[in-house]
Parts: C-alpha cells; structure tokens; sequence
C-alpha cells in the first residue's frame, strides 16, 4: 500500500512505553522499556496484524492504542486528531477491543444482554427499548441465538462467550476494533467460526481490525497487511502476500518458519535461533535480535538498525540499510524454506 | 514382540453432584519402544484425563477400569502405591504442559532435580548433582552449574520447559508422557523443544505419548497418530495415514479448520464444524459426533459404531465408509508438491 | 414479591414502568434459578447454621410477645428457682413449668432474659459487623483496585489499627462516654474493620486483574461505576464470608465487655452481662452461667457454619 493522501484511521508516531520497576531501596530506579519508536498506520478497511511473541510488547501497544494507558513518548493519532487520555469516553466510541480470554473477559455475575448493553447505557445511546433491541440484533449478527440474553457467562461455552466479547464491541458501532488473539483460547474447530464470524462483519459492517496473534497461519487468511514485533520495536512491516513469500528481517523468516502445518512428511524445521531469550528487562544493545540471529555482524552489535523504507512496507535492519556493505566471504542467509 | 505399554478399553468414571462424568469411554492404543504415539483432540476429549490414568494420578473418586493396562508386561491397575510411586519417575516420567506451575518455586532447579535421581537410584548427592548437569547440558541449558541454584521464577518458559524435560529425564525412563509440553510457549520455542524431544528420544530409545490439540505438532513429531473425541478414539493410524487419507468426520473436519500458509486464498471462508462438544456425563448412545457431522443419519445416533479398517494400522469408527481419498488433503498435498 | 403497580399514565412512560418491573422479575428469575438449592440442603454444616440463626433471629425478633415474663420484673420470692430438668432428677426442688429455665438471683426469669438478650446479642453482632464491614470495605476495595499510593497509605492505617490494644480501647471510651448500645456498636464497629480492608483488598486485586475490568475501562465506564457493577458484586461473597466471622467476633467481644460491667448496663438482659452475675452462683446454680455460655456457643457456632456454608457454596466453579 503507497503512502497516499488518505488519512490512516490510526496512526502511531514514535509511540513509546517505559514501566518503572520497583527497585532495591537506595539503589537507582529501573526501568522497562515495553514499546519504543513505534510508526504504525491503520488505514480504514482494513486488517492490519501484528504479530509477536511473548515479551514483544503487543499487549502494551494495544491498551496504548486503546486510550487505556498513556504513551511515554510518541503520540496517537485518530483520523488525523490527537488521542488524548482524558477523552477515554470519547475514545470508546470508536475503538473497541476484543480480548483473548473468553473466560476471563465477561463478567461472571452479569447476564449477556446486561453484558453487551453496558457500551449502551454508559454512552447514553437510546432508551431502555431501543437498547433492548440494538441488544438482540448484535446478538443476532453474531450468532448468538436470543434465549442466551438471560443468561450468565458461565454457562456458555468459549466460542459463545466470545461471540459475546465480539457483540459487545460492535454494540456502539466502533470504527476500529482491535483483537487482542481473540482465537487464542479456543478450540481449533471453534477457532475458525469465530475467525469466518469476524470476517464476514468486517464486510457487512466497514470494520476496520487491528489483529494481534502469534497465530501466522491465521494472519495469511485474514489480514491484508502484517506488522512484526520484536522485543519492544517493529522489526518488518509488510503485505500479507509479500511478507510469506519474501521475508525479510531474519525474525521473521524464523517465526514463519516455525509454523507448523499438519503435513508429515516435512519434520520438523531447522532451528537457528539459539537459546537466549528475549528479556525486556535487559534489551540487548544495538539491534535487539542481534544474540539470536544467524547473519549478525559487528555492527549489529554496536548499533541499532533504523526503519528503512520498501514498497509496502518497512523493515529494521542493517542488512537492508543503502549503507549496507556486502561483507566478502560470509555466507548469505539462506531464503525462506519451503 | 510385545508392546512397551498396551492399554485395552480403559475407561475413567468420577462421580461427581449431577452425575457421572465418564470423561474416557473405552479406549485401547499401544505404544512400542522407541516410537511416538500422539493422542490428539480438542478441549473435553478426555486426553489430559487418559495421560493422568496411566500414572494413575487421577483424584481419588475416579474410577479406572481396563480390560488390560499393562507396562513393560506389569499390570498396571494391580500395582500397590508403593509400587506405583516406584514406577513414576524412573520408568515412567511426565511433562506437564504449564511450567510455571509445575516446578516448585520454593526449591532451587538443583534440588527439584536431584530429588529425582535420589528417590530412585539412591547414591550421593554429587552424583545427582552431575547427572543433573550433564542433562541440562543435553537440553540445551548454558551455564548449567549456575542454574542449579537458581529458582524457577528466574527462568524463562522455554527453559523452564527444558528443566522440566531434564527432569523427566533423570532416571532414564523408558516412556515419557507429555501432555501439551508446548503450548504455552512462543512458537519459535515450540519448534526447538520438539526438536530436542525428538533427538532424545532416538539417544535413549525412549518411547513417547505426546498429547496435543495442535495437529501441526502431530504431523511433524507422530509415528502414529489417536485422534480423541469425546472420550473416545475415533480414528487412529501413522502420521502419514491419518494426514493423507483422513477417514473419520471429525479428523477431516478438524483438517479443514486449519489454513496452511501458502495454499490460503485471502478472504477465503476457513472450514469449521458446526455445534460444539457434547457433555461427558452421563451416557452417550451411538456416535458421539453425530451432531455435528454433515454425514449423520438417525442410526449414527443408536446402537454401536462399527471399527472399520482401511489399512494395516489405520483404523476409524463411523458407519460410513470414508471417500476414498479426501478433497482437502490432496489438495494441500498437490499444492505443497508444486511449492517446492 | 412486588406488585405490579401500573401508574395512570400516558402509555410512553406505562410502558417504561412495565418493562422496568419487568426487567426486574426477570432478573430475579435469574438469580433465583442460578442459586444452588440442591447443593446448600446437601451442606450439612450450612442447612444447621442457616436453621439455627434463623430460628434466634425470630426468638428475638419476637421476643416481646412470646416471652413468659417480662425479663426486668423482679420476684424475690422465687429467686434462683432452677431449671425444669431438676424437677425430673431430684425430689424436692421447687422447678416448675412457669419458669421452664429458671430463675436467676433477682427472681427475673431466665428465658425471658435469655430471648431479650438475644435482641441485643444480634442487634451489637450485626450492626457492628456492618459498620465494621462498610468501614473495611471501603479501604480494602480502594486499595486493591488503585493501588500504588493509595495501596500504601491504607496499609498504613491498617498497621496503625493493627498496632492498637484493641480492648484497652475500647475500655478507655466506654469508660469516657458511658456504654449505651449506640456506644458499644459504634466503638465495635470502628476497631474490627481490619480483616475486612486485608481480605477485600486482596480480592479486590484479584478481581481488578481480570480481562471485564479492562473491558468496561475500554468501553469508558467512569471509576466509580467499575467499582460499583463490576468489582463489587465479585467481591461480595469474600464479604459475606466475612461478615459471619466479624459478628461473631462482635458477639463474643460485647459479652466480654458486659462481663467486665463495661458493656450493657444492669438490668438489661445481655447474655455478657447474665454471665458475670451468675459468678458467684456458679457452685450452686450451676445453671445460670451454664445456660447464657450455652446460647453463646451455640450462636457463635451457628455463624461460623453459616459463613463455611457460604464460602463453599459460593466457591467458584472451576471449568469441568
């Protein structure tokens, strides 16, 4: 997608996110650095996914992105305007989320049609009637037959109860929803209804997704373009298309390689990663991927990559930078294994 | 030769307030040295349940019942506490899938490890201490000697996962059972921990049950492949088998479910199965899948379900005879064909 | 349960009402079908402690009118009349039906003084548990959900309270402002809050934590209305459970005080009070320390199982 004049429905400018930790007594205050110098566009209509493991700092990004916690530096914008944390209210209106745990995400003591008219009833929007009714008709659209209204989340199973999650984001007519791995928890048979129910609301009612997910093969399927995230920063932003045939940042190569497909005869793939873990505690210096990747250089120790930009995308790497020098006599990283 | 591990229609009942659950309803699979056999089913399939059975860890108002549970010839069911305790650990070992909660975060790697070898070989506690080193090494631990006195709470998942394997490593056993080792770690870790599963398996001439809902793992890391639903095994059979000619509804089903990167069209609908999984409590007459499944009839809903066989080993339950060769798979497999 | 009262109207505002009555009915409904009945008449420890605290409760809700005697009145002439019991075991004992428990030093009779006392046994229980509880709750809630500062400085109070004699204290204003009932509820309730704060609090993180608190955050809900409709409601049966063991730990702390002479007064009928009179009998009269010891237990236990009762029954289900 070029850069064209249309403005992104969300927009992250250098979005960054530090936590202090509790340090010793009289010892000096630590930080952590959850989220830094994230650029990211959400244009409307479509389903961005971003994709990242655990201690990449997505969960972060998203209650950021949410209006939930505010950025340390860097700021979001909505449709072009500013999101400012005293306009949670307003906010809300047009961002919902999805969360991953459909048992923890539903409170236990309230019925279902309590649960999707809350978004309601704290905007003010309509009567106790019409409520009521814009109650049965998302929960229509989404599959849920009308007898569940009276009843609590506990006696739904994990695909009703996330139907339940969906309905309550889409009750007020949100512009973005953002879903934190809203299949996660669920049952691979379950999994694709509830992946085909977003589709198909996303098409009747112009959403726009952000989609966090671990899940690649999931991202193939639903997403029109893909961010990585890697301990803290985005390391490969990309189409769909591009970013599975054409990888580029050894991350990413490796997280699509790790896929694992229910074919037999391929084994399992070659693991180039090596056992350190990524701590977000203590970031390694210069590039953060640097002690797992396998074309790591001197100055990919020194330094940190800046975002280069490619069609479509954008990738953080030094490999990739117009200074790049083609070091004699190493090996070139091999492609992405079929 | 006989079978590492034979089990014939086992069958685990709980009583509990509204009824009996009867989470496993009858079912028999055999495992040989050396060979790994993975149980695959979604969520209230009762694999975790079977597992935790042939450990006899199950809580004590279960009740296990088999017509024959027999390790390495011993009868399990007929084996005191004691005798089982003995079992446990040094010729059977078992991963647990959340390694947070399965180590204990009161005592150092070190000590968790050494209990081990100490409660079934006796000897010194340096000797422990060694062993303990040397498998860690094997797992793929750097700076072993430091970890042995670091707490869980310092590592990571997939180390911990690897301490967890040392652990079940210890005594040499010649069956591990893994009930989900990998789900709860990134998936880039999931891959290096199957790999060195694997590897291990080979060094020692261990066998292995793997039990999974993931048939990504199943595919890459099964010799043969049980597929669980609703207690029982519905079709069963090698990797190659059961993935090139599903036979069974609910396999073919499950197959459909699962986008392969590559072959996905954008915007295209996933597969999924209508309905969800029925209660384990009570009885079920007929087929368990019947509900769900596009082929079922109103006979599928009483009276026994016939074994059918569609090769040596390959084996599933339904009525109906399974088309000869599944539109889904041969596509995914023509495709991945023309990839390479 | 209420009737459906359908005001004259326009129809707009007749077919709100409805539909809130409605609504209402409905919810009820819910709650009623969801409660376990089966399992609480299977909890054998719960179906007594419910029975019994039931059947004191209307003892002493009643007590005015099914009481034998007034319990101030005094009788010299049948002063420390025993129980009906000895009439069966010893021949010459002037027991009678007309005072089934006796009567005590003064000639008052004894059940009647027994069901009066109950009044104020409950009364000082549950108004100083439910002052004590607000007070707890209050603290313990907003600590857990803000935390931080906040967190800190209720821990400070907690540790304060905690650091204070609590029965000096409660001697030392008694002595200053007398001990009417208002009194004693008043001081029970502003010195036993502080297993509330701590068990509230740590409920109250825990609940803070799950995914519905965000999700009413994200969908805008102010403060306020998180805290009351969804935190609240999750936290209530950490509350009740609470609450049990806090009145009868008020209970037994206005018997101490009465048996001190610095709770209620003489003549009312506390059993504290009944106790400390019946000292100096306690060789001869065996019964008239043995029967109010009695009621205590017998209340104090009936709480507690009642409490057990609910704390199982309201245990959340794990997922099968």
């Amino acid at each position: 997608m070029q850069d064209d004049n249309t403005t992104p429905l969300m927009e992250a400018r250098g979005l960054g996110r530090s936590f202090d930790l509790a340090g010793k007594l009289f010892g000096p205050k630590r930080s952590m650095q959850a989220v830094s110098g994230v650029d990211l566009r959400v244009m409307k209509g479509e389903t961005l996914a971003l994709v990242g493991e655990s201690g990449s700092g997505k969960t972060t990004l998203a209650r950021m992105l949410l209006g939930l916690l505010p950025p340390t530096t860097g700021q979001i914008l909505f449709d072009g305007e500013p999101l400012r944390m005293e306009d949670r209210v307003a906010t809300a209106r047009r961002v919902q989320p999805i969360f991953q745990d459909p048992y923890s995400s539903l409170n236990p003591r309230k019925t279902i049609a309590s649960i999707i008219s809350l978004p309601l009833r704290v905007h003010g929007v309509g009567d106790r009637i019409s409520q009521a009714r814009a109650v049965r008709e998302v929960m229509e659209q989404v599959g849920l037959p009308p007898r569940l209204a009276d009843v609590t989340p506990n006696q739904l199973s994990g695909g009703q109860r996330q139907r339940v999650a969906i309905a309550r984001a889409l009750v007020l007519r949100p512009e973005l929803v953002i879903c934190d791995e809203p299949t996660s928890a669920l049952d691979v048979s379950v999994q694709s209804q509830i992946l085909n129910l977003l589709q198909d609301l996303q098409r009747e009612l112009g959403l726009t997704y952000l989609l966090i997910t671990h899940n690649l093969a999931v991202v193939e399927h639903v997403a029109s373009r893909v961010a990585v995230m890697y301990l803290s920063r985005i390391v490969e932003q990309a189409e769909t298309a591009a970013l599975f045939a054409r990888p580029q940042h050894p991350y990413s190569k490796a997280l699509l390689a790790s896929v694992l497909t229910p074919e037999p005869d391929k084994g399992l793939p070659e693991d180039s990663l090596g056992t350190a873990f990524p701590n977000a505690m203590a970031p390694p210096t210069g590039c953060h991927f640097h002690p797992r990747c396998s074309a790591c250089e001197d100055i990919c120790i020194q330094r940190a990559p800046e975002a280069v930009m490619q069609p479509g995308g954008m990738v953080e790497c030094h490999r990739f930078s117009p200074q790049a020098v083609p070091s004699a006599g190493r090996v070139p990283i091999a492609s992405h294994p079929a | 030769m006989t079978a590492l591990l034979e089990v014939t229609d086992l069958r685990v009942s709980i009583p509990l307030e509204d009824g009996v659950l009867n989470p496993v309803r009858g079912i028999s699979f055999k495992v040989d040295k050396g060979e790994t056999l993975c149980i695959v089913g979604e969520s209230g399939c009762g694999k975790s349940l079977t597992s935790l059975s042939l450990m006899r860890l199950l809580p004590t108002r279960a009740r296990t019942s088999a017509g024959a549970l027999r390790f390495a010839g011993k009868d399990l069911l007929a084996l005191s506490e004691r005798e089982m305790n003995a079992l446990r650990g040094d010729r059977m070992a078992m991963i647990f899938q959340e390694p947070m909660t399965s180590l204990n975060p009161a005592y150092t790697i070190g000590n968790q490890l050494a209990e081990v070898y100490l409660r079934h070989r006796g000897g010194t506690a340096r000797a422990a201490h060694e062993r303990a080193i040397h498998l860690l090494e094997r797992v793929g631990v750097t700076g072993a000697a430091e970890r042995l006195r670091q707490y869980p709470h310092q590592l990571s998942g997939g180390l911990r996962q690897r301490v967890m394997i040392a652990m079940a490593l210890m005594c040499e056993p010649r069956l591990i059972i893994a009930d989900e080792p990998t789900t709860a770690l990134d998936v880039t870790v999931q891959a290096q921990i199957l790999r060195l599963l694997k590897e291990l398996q080979r060094e020692m001439g261990m066998a292995m049950i793997l039990i999974t809902h993931d048939l990504g793992v199943v595919a890459r890391v099964a010799d043969r492949v049980a597929v669980m639903y609703a207690g029982q095994i519905v079709e069963s059979g090698t990797a190659r088998q059961v993935f090139a000619e599903p036979s069974h509804p609910y396999t073919r089903g499950l197959l459909q479910c699962i986008p392969i990167p590559g072959q996905v069209q954008p915007g295209q609908r996933l597969g999924a199965i209508p309905g969800v999984v029925p209660s384990l409590t009570g009885e079920l007459a007929g087929c368990a899948f019947a509900n769900r499944c596009e082929l079922a009839q109103a006979e599928c809903r009483g009276g026994a379900i016939p074994d059918r066989v569609k090769a040596p080993l390959h084996q599933y339950r339904c009525r109906f005879e399974a088309p000869r060769r599944a539109p889904q798979a041969s596509a995914s497999r023509d495709s991945a064909l023309a990839a390479h | 349960m209420h009737s459906l009262q359908i005001p004259m109207a326009p129809e707009a505002s007749m077919a709100e009402a409805q539909s809130r009555w409605w609504l209402l009915l409905r919810r009820a409904a819910v709650v009623l079908r969801q409660w376990p009945w089966r399992r609480m008449s299977r909890n054998g420890g719960f179906m007594f402690g419910l029975v019994v605290l039931l059947s004191i409760a209307a003892i002493a809700a009643l007590a005015p009118w099914i009481a034998p005697h007034d319990p101030l009145v005094q009788d010299i002439a049948n002063r420390r009349v025993p129980p009906i019991w000895y009439q069966w075991f010893s021949e010459d004992s002037n027991a009678s039906w007309a005072h089934v428990l006796g009567t005590d030093k003064l000639g008052r009779d004894y059940l009647s003084r027994l069901m009066h006392g109950a009044r104020i046994s409950l009364s000082i229980g549950f108004s100083a548990a439910l002052i004590s509880g607000i007070i707890g709750t209050v603290l313990g809630v907003c600590a857990g959900y803000f935390g931080g500062r906040v967190d800190a400085l209720v821990s400070f109070i907690v540790t304060t309270r905690l650091a204070l004699p609590v029965v000096l204290v409660a001697l030392a204003i008694v002595a200053l402002h007398g001990s009417s009932l208002p009194v004693l509820i008043l001081v029970l309730g502003l010195l036993l809050w502080d297993r509330f704060a701590v068990v509230m609090r740590s409920v109250t993180r825990q609940v803070a934590s799950l995914e519905y608190v965000t999700a009413a955050r994200a969908i805008g809900c102010s403060t306020l209305r998180i805290i009351l409709t969804e935190i609240l409601p999750n936290v209530m049966n950490a509350f009740i459970v609470i609450v049990t063991i806090e009145m009868a730990n008020a209970i037994l702390f206005e018997a101490a005080l009465s048996f001190l002479g610095l709770g209620v007064q003489p003549p009312s009928p506390s059993w504290g009070l009944m106790l400390a009179e019946a000292k100096e009998d306690i060789f001869f009269s065996p019964w008239m320390i043995t029967i109010p010891g009695t009621a205590l237990f017998v209340l104090v236990l009936a709480i507690n199982l009642f409490g057990d009762g609910i704390r199982d029954l309201t245990a959340p289900k794990g997922r099968s």
